[in-house]
């Protein structure tokens, strides 16, 4: 055993990701990044103060300086990665690499490229968010996607349930409900691009859905907890058995 | 239960993953990529008959038609996705992508992209391949796989026990040597670049040694085997059953 030292900045130790949360409580059901079962592993969650969805979305660059106290943090407590629970707090994923040690994937996105490289060249990635509408070339850009790539966004804005309850503050969530809205657009991606090659859940509350999406297309799917799971266990090798 | 289909080119089933392997023998010990104790689910192997690493970097168009054939024959068995356990066969990435309908992964270094990423763009990050040469130049300016942060490259080909029991096929592996070995190397790689940010470990052989290297260092390791893990866990999707 190694020499294990008194960390004063933690409430208890082996927390192995930190995860940055959006000033927000809607019910996180497993398999939602917001969720502490979603996880083999333990997880620490920090909400990051007056971090609204819409502050979010737009990158306030005033929120800068809270987003990198939480990461920091964090830090602190020994965490070995920094997530998030939004994908578009990647507006600050550069910001909080540069102010801390420890790697940092903020948005589910940033697995794009690796998905790119390993479909073949002209078949579209299907992306499903929240909210299309927020999601544009600027935020696909920051993931170091190269263009010729095509990429295909679809939100849940208009499905009943999801449209309704996720996206405004709920106080209760049916995830066999959302579920079905999520498999329905990610079949009518399938049935308008056949050739559709994998799909990237961007939502962090979506992905309790995955493998129903999977079951239905028959396709790769990633989403934040992939990218978590990745990072997790490289910084977190384990020994092979004998 | 739902309805199963009979797949006539399957001799088995329920394979998570297929490992395209070059004829090559020595031992593999457990975190090899050709090791099956290695994965938490079933791999299924293929050896690529009549091609060696030799021709891999030349990359005749003759050879390329056997790895996709040995990439069909896997995929027809029901894998979800191709990998490959030796980095010369990255040259054929393109080629086997287009040919099947499975993602395919036939070098670690295109997880580097999503490396680099998670780090400021000026740290470092060390590449520890089984020789140097190993790395070529042409493979990391490739579009998806070129990063703006700085490439250290270093190689274990000094290294005597890694030498003369991997580099020159002995038929027997003392891991134990080689594990004090690459740990060396690391710990020389952290001493000149204090600023490094992570370690991707280059071929199917490292792996192994994946744990010490980071208890020795403090660093994120990357490797063959954290992205076949990656590629299993996004294509064989499980429910998430948990608390409140």
């Amino acid at each position: 055993m190694p020499v294990y030292r008194t960390n004063g900045n933690a409430v208890a130790g082996g927390q192995a990701v930190g995860i940055l949360l959006l000033d927000y409580k809607g019910p996180f059901v497993p398999g939602d990044v917001g969720n502490a079962s979603s996880y083999d592993y333990p997880v620490v969650f920090r909400t990051v103060p007056k971090a609204t969805s819409k502050r979010v979305f737009a990158g306030d660059p005033e929120l800068e300086a809270a987003v990198i106290e939480a990461a920091k943090a964090l830090e602190a407590e020994g965490v070995k990665g920094i997530s998030s629970d939004c994908g578009y707090f990647v507006n600050y994923q550069e910001a909080v690499a540069k102010a801390v040690k420890v790697p940092v994937y903020l948005s589910s996105l940033l697995q794009l490229p690796f998905i790119s490289a390993c479909i073949g060249r002209d078949r579209p990635i299907g992306v499903i968010c929240a909210n299309s509408r927020s999601l544009g070339n600027r935020v696909l850009e920051m993931t170091g996607l190269g263009a010729e790539r095509e990429v295909l966004i679809q939100g849940m804005q208009d499905e009943p349930v999801f449209g309704s309850s996720v996206t405004g503050d709920c106080l209760q969530l049916d995830p066999d409900v959302i579920e079905a809205e999520v498999v329905g657009v990610a079949r009518r991606m399938q049935r308008d691009r056949p050739n559709l090659g994998a799909i990237l859940i961007e939502c962090s509350m979506l992905p309790p859905y995955a493998r129903a999406v999977q079951d239905a297309t028959g396709l790769p799917v990633f989403d934040f907890l992939t990218m978590i799971d990745f990072h997790e266990k490289a910084a977190h090798r384990r020994s092979y058995g004998e | 239960m739902a309805l199963h289909r009979r797949r006539p080119s399957a001799e088995s089933y329920g394979h998570a993953i297929g490992i395209l392997v070059l004829e090559t023998s020595m031992p593999f010990v457990p975190g090899d990529v050709r090791n099956a104790g290695t994965y938490g689910y079933p791999v299924l192997y293929r050896s690529i008959a009549g091609i060696s690493r030799a021709d891999c970097i030349a990359a005749a168009p003759k050879f390329a038609e056997l790895v996709i054939a040995a990439a069909r024959a896997l995929e027809a068995q029901g894998v979800k996705g191709i990998v490959g356990d030796e980095s010369a066969l990255a040259v054929f990435q393109d080629q086997v992508r287009e040919a099947v309908r499975v993602p395919v992964c036939l070098s670690g270094l295109l997880q580097l992209p999503t490396i680099s990423r998670t780090l400021a763009p000026e740290r470092p990050i060390a590449i520890l391949a089984p020789r140097a040469a190993d790395v070529p130049a042409a493979l990391l300016t490739r579009p998806d796989i070129s990063v703006p942060n700085p490439i250290v490259i270093c190689g274990m080909e000094n290294q005597s026990e890694f030498r003369s029991a991997v580099l020159e096929a002995r038929d027997t592996l003392d891991s134990d040597r080689i594990e004090a070995e690459a740990v060396d190397v690391a710990r020389r790689l952290r001493a000149e670049h204090s600023d490094l940010g992570a370690v991707l470990l280059e071929g199917a052989m490292l792996p192994p040694y994946a744990r010490a290297i980071q208890r020795a260092i403090d660093l994120p390791v990357y490797d063959a085997v954290t992205m076949i893990d990656f590629l299993q866990v996004a294509t064989h999707r499980e429910r998430y059953i948990g608390y409140y």
